[in-house]
């Protein structure tokens, strides 16, 4: 098959050669030229913003019509439950029971990380795909794709589920460093130990973060977590959460930033999950109703209640990130 | 305003985080524009497919990667450009564009992704000026001529260096086509 040079290269994204920038085009006639081909698409299409309005107000209508219907019967709905959750139930030779962090099933963000960490689990021993030990890491690193089998195998998984791959992480050790980061500030409680609880987390380009935290709980103590927040339409590696839906009293609740979020409450952890317009958050709480297992009591963490994980859940403005997210 | 937090801004709607962005990189998407080929686009031209530029920014502003928009609009430039020129039907000046034979199996096997990948390494490999040489004739598609002049050397010499980068990039592109069987 012959290909053409100056074809191939359309699909280059090269940084272009040095080259003397000439302003003697005006910038306002561009401006101007844009802006027009932009007002013709949204009068022929909706805006993006507009389209999201009409979706969302749709689906309020028919869940609203279904709470009027089950009037009495104390049910909140919800299209979800911690049982959407469920990961990969063998990581490596070990059977587990997990949740996955990228979203419920049936989501291209989980479904595309169920078949990413399957491709990765069978391979995990291989060492075609072990990282070279003066291997200058990329993208695709951090999904733990070495090999150029691995790395095609990724992309066509992106493809498939229309996903984006994240570029390298930045790191952040305050939350002043992640309010920077992502442009958007005042969205996460105040910090435990008296404002001075140490956090430590990554962010990518298009808002998506995750740190560890901890807040002061309304019983006078301090609520560890960790905090995932995925804008959709991209996958992230952010591993599974060792947990068993059926260990959980699950529920919904309404926070005070008119977020509807799922609340789940066992022995030993607790976890928060929304599934908002633009993207995917969970919560995971280092802390249960009785926290007996070693790994609570040998950090001295006291056990929470329903009110305190509601308490928390309010604190964090889900609104704000739903917006922040791209 | 940071690339990223514009990018951010445009997504939520921002028509005025938009035009920054267009104020801020027009004399470098207009600059690429008018570089491509042999000079022959009118100004109506460039800022025409200036403003396509844009406004392919806008409808895809989800894609690009915030640290490096340059290179993305530079992309787009180039190429809206290259189109122009085809829809008028004018011959674009290239050296030898073909770069595989009748019989050899080239990138077949190969993802779109490993293609891109292999021939930016095949150019990455040319050292200069054999790599500004090559990317001025088949990335800017630029004629021998305007390279001989504006590089202020033969036009035997630009052509045997683009023989020779062609030949790197035939090499690597056949040898990937040829892992895959």
């Amino acid at each position: 098959m012959n290909k053409k040079i100056s074809d191939i290269m359309d699909c280059v994204e090269y940084y272009p050669l040095s080259i003397q920038e000439e302003k003697t085009q005006s910038a306002k006639r561009i401006v101007n030229l844009t802006m027009k081909k932009i007002t013709a698409e949204k009068a022929v299409t909706g805006s993006y913003t507009q389209r999201r309005t009409r979706k969302s107000f749709a689906s309020a209508a028919i869940a609203a019509v279904l709470v009027v219907a089950l009037a009495g019967t104390a049910f909140a709905i919800y299209q979800f439950s911690l049982k959407d959750l469920a990961g990969p139930t063998q990581i490596g030779t070990e059977q587990v029971r997990t949740f996955s962090l990228n979203g419920f099933k049936e989501s291209p963000e989980y479904e595309a990380a169920q078949e990413w960490e399957s491709y990765v689990n069978a391979r995990i021993n291989e060492e075609e795909n072990m990282a070279a030990p003066d291997l200058v890491p990329d993208a695709y690193s951090q999904y733990n794709a070495f090999s150029e089998e691995a790395k095609d195998t990724l992309d066509g998984i992106l493809n498939k589920y229309d996903l984006k791959m994240h570029d390298t992480p930045s790191y952040v050790h305050s939350l002043d460093e992640l309010y920077s980061g992502l442009g958007v500030s005042g969205f996460m409680p105040a910090l435990g130990n008296n404002g001075e609880y140490p956090v430590s987390g990554t962010f990518y380009e298009d808002g998506t973060f995750s740190f560890n935290s901890a807040a002061a709980a309304s019983n006078g103590t301090d609520v560890r977590y960790q905090f995932y927040n995925f804008t959709k339409g991209a996958l992230t590696r952010s591993g599974y959460l060792l947990a068993d839906a059926d260990d959980f009293e699950e529920w919904v609740y309404k926070t005070e930033s008119g977020v509807e979020i799922l609340l789940g409450i066992s022995e030993n952890k607790s976890v928060m999950a929304a599934n908002l317009d633009n993207n995917f958050v969970f919560i995971n709480i280092l802390s249960g109703t009785k926290n007996n297992d070693s790994s609570r009591t040998s950090f001295g963490a006291n056990p929470v209640e329903k009110s305190d994980l509601e308490a928390l859940a309010d604190s964090f403005n889900l609104a704000a990130l739903n917006a922040l997210a791209r | 305003m940071l690339d990223m937090f514009a990018l951010i801004a445009v997504r939520r709607g921002d028509d005025a985080a938009l035009e920054q962005l267009i104020s801020k990189y027009t004399p470098y998407v207009t600059t690429v524009i008018r570089g491509v080929g042999d000079g022959s686009i009118t100004v109506e031209d460039v800022e025409e497919i200036a403003s396509d530029v844009f406004f392919a920014l806008w409808q895809n502003v989800g894609k690009p990667n915030p640290l490096k928009l340059k290179a993305y609009l530079g992309q787009i430039a180039r190429n809206k450009a290259k189109n122009r020129l085809r829809s008028r039907k004018e011959e674009l000046p290239f050296e030898d564009d073909w770069i595989a034979d009748e019989g050899e199996t080239l990138v077949d096997g190969l993802t779109r992704e490993s293609e891109q990948n292999a021939v930016k390494s095949a150019v990455l490999s040319l050292s200069e000026p054999d790599r500004e040489i090559f990317l001025r004739h088949y990335y800017q598609l630029q004629t021998v001529t305007m390279i001989a002049d504006e590089m202020k050397m033969g036009e035997s010499a630009i052509k045997h260096r683009l023989d020779r980068g062609r030949l790197k990039l035939k090499a690597i592109l056949i040898k990937g086509g040829n892992s895959n069987e």
